[in-house]
């Protein structure tokens, strides 16, 4: 019998790795959208809100149709010697996709509201833009970037179909949570599938549990 | 009222809600017991293994028997029995394999006496076309990285079937970490296709008509299990008569015939 | 002796329809020139160019002999390196500090934790003493620009520029801040560009006074000159 436990640890290995790459690539495309009207700036939007609008299984065919074996970038990937599709790492990139528009919606706007001669008078004071950017953009946007990073979070561990489709089923090293409860309740066997349900269902709680004390609101400055 | 197994009936509203919105609208002269025959639609859930051939059968019955007109489910078997059993509005079973009708029968949701084996699937191993070619029996070496695609055990009958005659040839559990479990058998079938695996176990009928793979052997021997296709009436359905008359087709020559063509293997 | 602002140049903002820019041309010896003139007549504008937030098409400005920039020379100093002060009308405080990390804010990290004798003198010097660990929505509008001012001269800039600092500030107030500003400035010899619609203002801290209009400086000339307002 496998190991019970696995799907939660490899659904959280997997959320929290994706997050490895979606908190610096998110905030960072937060902040250009944010800071400038730049030429690409709608089209960037668009490409962001994307994966937010698509259907969990187009986007799993479009990971496959870029990476799998025969894919776009797949094959040049496979000269390298490295293989994503039916691995872990494809479900990372799978959380990875799905989580980032959330954590740019989010924090994006929270960066907008920072006055712009706030950042003027840092950059005054003697602050480089870097130096700016941490102390003077991210402190004053921070509800709006933590509310995002924990949404993004809860949305990775919580990604299925493109997940099935470019991960895949493979009990023991991508089967996680959700694809268990999905496998569980197709085999019958709904006790098994319901741990997992209890787990991801704590989980949200938790989640909305501590937005709700972080997001901006109106007696909380943001 | 249905049988029931235990399902709550707020399962049963949202279970009807959904197949209402999947299958086309019912007749106005929907409703227990009445059948016209004219303005009826029967539902008929269907394994997806069947969904190339069916779609014939179907046309075929119309051309002999005028309306009415048949609405298809497709899913894994495992998924469809569930549905029946929580009280959606189906008329007749198609299933891959006799497990679920039987279940379907023990549970009181199948009329014993409508349980009919129509015809016989046989496995497959497949592999993308191009690609190295696998066996039987060397399953077990195959290279580092590399995945072979089957059902999922619990739920699709090729996936079963899959797992008993890897079972059966013991390599199993050297396989283990090493297979991609699909969804159904459309799923495993474009795995294949795609080239995403070295290798793919699939219904002999899957692949009639398709050229991205090519069939490295047939299951054939005393470890190959053989696929039934088994047929079966829903008790108290809407559109019962219309439905088993159906049902009586699926055995006649025009449609064993259809059903050959198709790949499918029959008695007699 | 070197003049403390040599300013001539050209800034522009927006595109298509909606841009405007500014022609400046002036030179402050030493003391505070006023930058003068109605709303959207171009002040704001030159300020922003000379504080870098906007890049000039084309001349240069030149602080205590130092060029900050010279658009034709390719020299464009940056922001954080310009040594200039900056006080804007609205939102000039750090939401998220006290007034204390306020003035602080632009002091290297050792400075900021403890107090040094030339803070704390500061501080004192602008009347903010007793505000110190108050958070800046608490504060009045007088208060704030206070505090504003103190976070400004903390780093010891060489040139100090202000928005419009005190238009949202009663008329008491306002006189209180503007005499207040005068000594500061005259004290510390520091030279100070101000931006204002007011006359009264102009004459109770310019020496000299550049009038805007519509896009360009006109003639500099001597804070008399300048007419008492409607």
């Amino acid at each position: 019998m496998e190991d019970p436990f696995f799907p939660v640890f490899l659904s959280l290995r997997v959320a929290l790795t994706a997050m490895v790459f979606v908190v610096p690539a998110g905030i960072a495309l937060a902040w250009l959208q944010a800071s400038r009207a730049h030429r690409f700036r709608g089209f960037v939007d668009g490409l962001v809100l994307l994966p937010m609008v698509l259907p969990p299984s187009v986007i799993g065919f479009f990971l496959v149709w870029l990476f799998g074996r025969r894919g776009l970038f797949g094959h040049a990937l496979n000269g390298l010697g490295v293989r994503l599709i039916f691995t872990p790492w494809a479900a990372v990139l799978a959380s990875a996709t799905v989580a980032l528009p959330v954590l740019v919606k989010a924090a994006q706007p929270a960066m907008e509201t920072v006055p712009r001669e706030l950042l003027v008078v840092g950059r005054s004071l003697g602050l480089a833009p870097v130096e700016v950017f941490f102390r003077v953009v991210l402190r004053g946007a921070w509800r709006g970037v933590a509310t995002g990073i924990v949404l993004a979070f809860v949305r990775a561990i919580g990604e299925f179909g493109a997940t099935l489709m470019f991960a895949g089923n493979i009990p023991g090293r991508t089967n996680t949570m959700t694809i268990e409860i999905w496998s569980a309740y197709q085999g019958g066997d709904e006790s098994r599938a319901l741990s997992y349900v209890v787990v991801l269902t704590a989980l949200g709680l938790a989640t909305v549990f501590l937005s709700a004390r972080i997001a901006p609101s109106p007696s909380r400055p943001r | 009222m249905r049988p029931h197994g235990g399902p709550s009936a707020l399962r049963r509203i949202v279970a009807r809600c959904l197949l209402a919105l999947g299958v086309l609208g019912c007749s106005a002269s929907c409703g227990r017991g009445q059948n016209d025959g004219n303005d009826v639609e029967v539902t008929v859930a269907a394994a997806a293994s069947l969904r190339s051939a069916l779609p014939e059968l179907i046309a075929a019955f119309n051309a002999e028997h005028g309306r009415p007109t048949i609405a298809t489910v497709y899913g894994a078997s495992g998924d469809l029995r569930k549905r029946v059993q929580d009280g959606a509005p189906i008329d007749a079973v198609l299933f891959a394999a006799s497990d679920p009708v039987d279940q379907l029968i023990k549970t009181g949701h199948v009329l014993a006496d409508s349980r009919r084996v129509i015809a016989h699937n046989r496995l497959v191993l497949i592999g993308p076309k191009g690609g190295r070619r696998i066996e039987w029996n060397s399953l077990d070496a195959i290279p580092e990285g590399e995945k072979l695609a089957i059902g999922e055990p619990e739920a699709v009958p090729a996936g079963a079937y899959a797992k008993k005659a890897l079972q059966a040839l013991g390599k199993w559990d050297a396989l283990s970490g090493r297979m991609v479990f699909g969804g159904d058998v459309a799923a495993v079938l474009a795995y294949a296709r795609r080239g995403e695996v070295i290798g793919a176990i699939v219904y002999a009928t899957e692949v009639v008509g398709i050229d991205d793979v090519v069939v490295f052997d047939e299951a054939t021997g005393d470890w190959a299990p053989k696929a039934d296709v088994v047929v079966g009436a829903v008790k108290d359905a809407s559109h019962a008569r219309p439905a088993s008359s159906f049902l009586d087709f699926l055995s006649s020559p025009k449609a064993r015939g259809i059903l050959k063509a198709r790949g499918f293997e029959l008695d007699g | 002796m070197t003049a403390a602002v040599d300013a001539r140049f050209r800034a522009s903002v927006g595109e298509g329809e909606g841009a405007f820019s500014v022609e400046v041309e002036f030179t402050l010896e030493r003391g505070v020139l006023v930058l003068f003139g109605p709303s959207g007549s171009g002040k704001s504008l030159s300020l922003q160019a000379i504080v870098g937030a906007v890049r000039a098409d084309r001349g240069s400005l030149a602080v205590l002999g130092e060029t900050v920039f010279d658009v034709e020379r390719a020299i464009d100093v940056p922001s954080h390196r310009r040594r200039i002060g900056y006080v804007p009308q609205h939102h000039s405080l750090f939401p998220f500090c006290s007034v204390f990390e306020n003035v602080v804010f632009g002091l290297p990290r050792t400075h900021r934790r403890t107090v040094s004798r030339e803070t704390h003198d500061l501080i004192e010097e602008l009347g903010i003493g007793h505000l110190r660990s108050a958070m800046p929505g608490t504060l009045s509008g007088g208060e704030r620009q206070r505090v504003a001012l103190a976070r400004a001269l903390a780093v010891g800039p060489r040139l100090l520029v202000l928005d419009e600092p005190f238009a949202s500030i009663d008329r008491q107030g306002k006189t209180e801040l503007l005499g207040m500003l005068k000594a500061l400035l005259t004290r510390r010899n520091l030279p100070a560009l101000l931006v204002t619609h007011d006359p009264s203002e102009a004459r109770a801290v310019g020496d000299t006074v550049v009038t805007f209009e519509r896009g360009r400086s006109l003639r500099q000339t001597s804070v008399d000159a300048l007419a008492d307002a409607p």
